[in-house]
């Protein structure tokens, strides 16, 4: 595999956080040996999928540069992002990858006009050079996301309902016209009901404006409605990484069918029950799959080893000892 | 989200607090009687034999007068505004220094902060009377305020840059910081607009508590004749009284009200701290 | 036909502000009968919580309980939740009507471990020994599926969805005849949430009691309710059977709730609803959807749409439809 041609390349990060005091403390891997790229030639969302914990954000964090990964790479445009330190590098990364966060409440300062952070962007990061210049391009994206200058300009946080901060902070992001957009959980704030309105809006940027998005979240309905690719974390690992259409539709990994079966779908009844398990701490300490506990296909070796990645011949990868050694080539 | 921002909004005053009350009232006597009424001696309070000796509290002398001929009343006044000073001076020293390191450690991470807090936790965990013994000892009693508060700032920083380390990292953590971040805004910006606001009310508290401190340690250097012996301070003019043994000798006035007026003024200075502290609890909320 | 357990007749719950009423929950009529699991639906804003606290008559200042009754019956009593006495509410809490709040991951004690939690609440009424009730609490952990050594453990030591099924153990130990869970799976994942629904639509079956269920998520209400009521802006919008609603659903709302949801397996472009609910505190004119429906008609503005009922047990409050349950025009889609 070479490595040109990668807007963004994860090679085999981990990040590991000590809990507890310096003695007596353990140690957890929230991301464990993942690995990840998306191409620069052609605009795509992936989305990362998992259960809460399984340490989506953390990731999310270390390609936004706001902690290290304590392994492994993170390269963009093959610049290992840690290795930025001065201010040009330092701009031309915040002109090509930017943030949306959870919780828009949250992410604008409550004491701030919500444009205060159009007018900063515009300014520092495109490089608006008078007042007109700003206001026609905080105008241009508004529009883009469906808001009005007017409606914004001008006005607190608190004014606006979530949805509609939700996409002052896409509007936001969109102004330097980046190459990549981290969305932690955009929609997890924001009712079911205007949901897709942002989600469109997502598809509408690749699109129209070639902007590619890692898409985090842990509704796999949405995730199927927007993205390319989808990968599904389970306790810090990649375990099932693909096409959408496939790995959605005919999931490979246990974890993956289990997640699917839970999905509350309005065409399809729940049949059989599932059952919950109070063993969540043992999992991550788990040297062999750390579903095993879990899975209805466990073996003896399972529970020993940790599985390998296998590549499958339709493009995928899965970390199952289901599938070694069998139908699909190892590599 | 709705339903939070129609919550009415109840507006507390900090008068409303009546430790804060009590505790600045008492302030203002303190620093009027120290910066303003000691300018008005009749005579250098510092000098000796301006006044008859050992003379109980009268209309003349209001707390009477020493054996060494000075009127304890005017070097009261004069001494107050010397031990407020030197709590300023390590406050403000102290807290600068303090916010500064801890907010450099916090944000930059990795090594350098790991070297800040080594000298921190340094400063934190060696004792420090004895440093202070032996710094002040070196001046042989003969060091400035100014100086006697330079040296007791050396101590009082390293708490406070502990403090503000701890809340600028998990202010580091905050979305918002990073959305100024991404939006271009200037460090410099984000300091003073996005984390001083979140600092500040702990850093006034911090101050009036360091100021306490800071009395109290020149007060202990002064009982042992170690701090600005020429000069006029509460903690001197213990010291005095002690040297001519004036509770033994019935010289009540001249040993009481050095001590008595640090207590008062310790107790105005904790209730103005923790009523502003309650106020900006409450606020936040 | 199964008994009736509660009865809602026009009940109209305001909160007091400084700029005047917020009409919440304004004249809502429906009825639950026993053996029913019941879903309210409705963006966030629109008043479902409101009137599950109301049910549980967990009426506090500056909530308001204007005019109306909701019924509570047991027995072959009646107990009018939005005006009863303190003592009253004490009898009834627990035994015949049980509450999971929203956002109850806040509700058990940080401090306290469940024993003593779970202990509380289920002594309140009872007069057992300890021991004896300790016993029957283990049992009834098992039979939920629920390890026992939850009951030593402080809440922050257990997961949210763990905690989420301990406090509603807690809710129906006393086997209450009515059940009201208020989004008691938002903000869990997946998987737990299942398993947190399959639980109380179980302990529903045990026990033949009712279940009210809120969400905002349809596809909860489908998986395991068997009548939905749907609620827009304080009033209902339209009541009926679960695979009914799905089916044809009438109102206009009803509809744009249902297809905004993404399904997987069909990528078909869709869309959010425009707009959000309105503020309460000046609802628009007529009905109240009206800003935002895109079947709006000239009347839809002047009057507020009655109740019809276009097939049995299937009610929609819109213009749309006349009093014979005849549509006047169809959806704009
Ligand atoms: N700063 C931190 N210190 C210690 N543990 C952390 C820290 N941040 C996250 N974790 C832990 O890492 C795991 C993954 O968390 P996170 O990345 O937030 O998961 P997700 O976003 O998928 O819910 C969790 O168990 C969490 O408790
Ligand atoms: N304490 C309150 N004071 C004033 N208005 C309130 C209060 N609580 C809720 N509301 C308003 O009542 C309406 C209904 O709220 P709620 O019942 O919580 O809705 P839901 O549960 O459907 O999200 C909302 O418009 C909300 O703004
Ligand atoms: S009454 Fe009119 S505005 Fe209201 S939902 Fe029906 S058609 Fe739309
Ligand atoms: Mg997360
Ligand atoms: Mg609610």
């Amino acid at each position: 595999m070479q490595s040109s041609g990668k807007l963004l390349e994860l090679k085999n990060v981990s990040k590991i956080f000590k809990i507890g005091g310096l003695i007596l403390g353990t140690e957890l891997r929230a991301v464990d040996n993942v690995s990840l790229s998306i191409d620069s030639e052609k605009p795509v969302i992936v989305s990362i999928v998992g259960e809460s914990g399984s340490g989506k954000t953390t990731l999310a964090r270390m390609i936004l540069r706001l902690i290290e990964p304590s392994e492994g790479q993170i390269l963009l445009n093959n610049r290992d992002i840690t290795q930025l330190k001065k201010a040009d590098e330092l701009l031309e990364y915040r002109k090509i990858v930017q943030p949306i966060f959870q919780n828009p409440f949250a992410a604008f300062n409550n004491l701030r006009r919500v444009s205060s952070y159009l007018y900063d962007t515009a300014y520092s990061i495109c490089g608006a050079k008078s007042k007109e210049e700003a206001n026609k391009m905080i105008a241009e994206v508004l529009e883009a996301v469906g808001l009005s200058f007017e409606k914004v300009v001008g006005r607190y946080p608190k004014q606006f309902s979530g949805g509609e901060l939700q996409r002052v902070s896409v509007a936001r992001a969109l102004m330097p016209r980046p190459k990549l957009l981290i969305a932690d959980e955009p929609v997890s704030m924001v009712d079911a009901s205007i949901r897709m309105n942002i989600m469109n809006l997502f598809k509408t940027l690749k699109d129209d404006y070639n902007v590619s998005c890692l898409y985090i979240t842990h509704d796999l309905s949405t995730a199927y409605y927007v993205s390319d690719f989808i990968a599904i974390m389970f306790r810090g690992n990649i375990i099932e990484y693909g096409p959408s259409d496939l790995v959605l539709t005919q999931p490979l990994h246990p974890y993956t069918e289990l997640l699917m079966s839970s999905i509350p779908r309005v065409d399809k009844k729940w049949q059989e029950d599932i059952k919950l398990s109070g063993i969540e701490v043992k999992e991550y300490e788990s040297t062999g799959c750390k579903f095993a506990l879990r899975c209805p296909y466990t073996k003896d070796i399972c529970k020993k080893s940790r599985p390998k990645v296998i590549k499958t011949n339709d493009g995928r990868e899965v970390m199952c000892f289901k599938y070694e050694g069998k139908k699909y080539e190892e590599e | 989200m709705k339903s939070k921002s129609k919550k009415k909004k109840i507006v507390v005053s900090i008068w409303d607090n009546k430790r804060f009350v009590v505790g600045f009232t008492l302030l203002m006597v303190f620093i009027v009687l120290g910066f303003i009424i000691s300018n008005f001696s009749p005579y250098d309070p510092r000098s000796w034999g301006t006044v008859p000796e050992e003379l109980p509290p009268s209309l003349k002398h209001p707390l009477g007068t020493t054996s060494l001929g000075r009127d304890v009343f005017w070097f009261l006044a004069e001494g107050i505004k010397n031990s407020l000073m030197i709590g300023l001076v390590a406050a403000i020293v102290g807290g600068a220094v303090g916010v500064t390191v801890g907010i450099t450690a916090g944000f930059s991470g990795g090594v350098i902060d790991r070297i800040l807090m080594a000298i921190t936790d340094t400063f934190i965990a060696v004792p420090s009377l004895p440093i202070l013994i032996l710094l002040a000892f070196l001046f042989k009693g003969r060091a400035s305020i100014m100086v006697l508060g330079l040296i007791i700032s050396i101590f009082s920083w390293a708490w406070p840059a502990r403090q503000v380390r701890a809340m600028a990292l998990s202010l580091r953590e905050r979305d918002y910081i990073s959305m100024a971040f991404f939006s271009g805004e200037k460090p410099y910006k984000i300091l003073f607009f996005e984390i001083f606001p979140h600092v500040i009310p702990w850093t006034i508290a911090n101050f009036i508590n360091a100021i306490l401190v800071a009395i109290g340690q020149e007060a202990t250097l002064a009982v042992l004749g170690l701090s600005a012996l020429e000069e006029a301070t509460l903690g001197t003019g213990i010291y005095w009284a002690m040297q001519y043994q004036a509770i033994f000798r019935g010289l009540w006035w001249w040993i009481a009200s050095p001590v008595v007026a640090m207590i008062i003024l310790f107790v105005s200075l904790f209730l103005t701290s923790k009523g502003l502290q309650e106020h900006l609890a409450s606020r936040r909320s | 036909m199964a008994e009736k357990l509660l009865e809602i007749n026009h009940a109209q719950i305001y909160y007091a502000t400084l700029a005047g009423y917020v009409k919440a929950v304004d004249n809502v009529n429906f009825d639950i009968n026993e053996g029913e699991i019941v879903g309210l639906a409705g963006e966030s804003g629109c008043g479902k919580s409101t009137l599950i606290k109301s049910i549980y008559g967990f009426i506090k200042y500056p909530m308001k309980a204007i005019s109306g009754e909701i019924n509570l019956l047991t027995n072959g009593n009646k107990l009018n939740m939005l005006f009863v006495e303190k003592e009253e509410l004490r009898k009834v809490r627990w035994k015949y009507i049980s509450y999971v709040p929203q956002a109850s991951l806040h509700v058990l004690n940080p401090v306290t471990r469940i024993k003593k939690q779970f202990l509380e609440s289920v002594k309140r009424e009872h007069n057992v020994k300890e021991k004896e009730a300790m016993d029957e609490v283990k049992e009834y952990l098992k039979s939920l599926g629920l390890p026992p050594d939850v009951l030593d453990s402080f809440p922050h030591q257990l997961s949210g969805g763990m905690q989420q099924r301990v406090i509603i153990a807690m809710a129906t130990f006393l086997k209450p005849r009515i059940v009201l869970a208020d989004e008691p799976t938002t903000a869990l994942d997946v998987v737990v949430q299942r398993g947190i629904l399959q639980m109380l639509r179980d302990i529903q079956k045990e026990l033949k009691n009712s279940l009210i269920i809120v969400s905002h998520d349809m596809g909860v209400h489908y998986q395991i309710t068997h009548k939905i009521v749907i609620m827009y802006a304080g009033k209902i919008a339209e009541i009926g059977p679960t695979d009914e609603i799905f089916n044809n659903p009438y109102h206009p709302y009803t509809r744009l709730l249902i297809n905004s949801l993404p399904r997987i397996g069909d990528r078909e472009q869709r869309s959010g609803i425009e707009g959000s609910p309105p503020n309460l505190l000046n609802p628009p004119e007529g009905c109240r959807f009206n800003p935002r429906c895109p079947s709006k008609m000239k009347i839809c503005e002047e009057k507020i749409p009655e109740m019809v009922e276009i097939s049995k047990g299937h009610f929609v409050a819109c213009h749309l439809f006349q009093k014979n349950g005849k549509r006047v025009k169809e959806d704009a889609e």
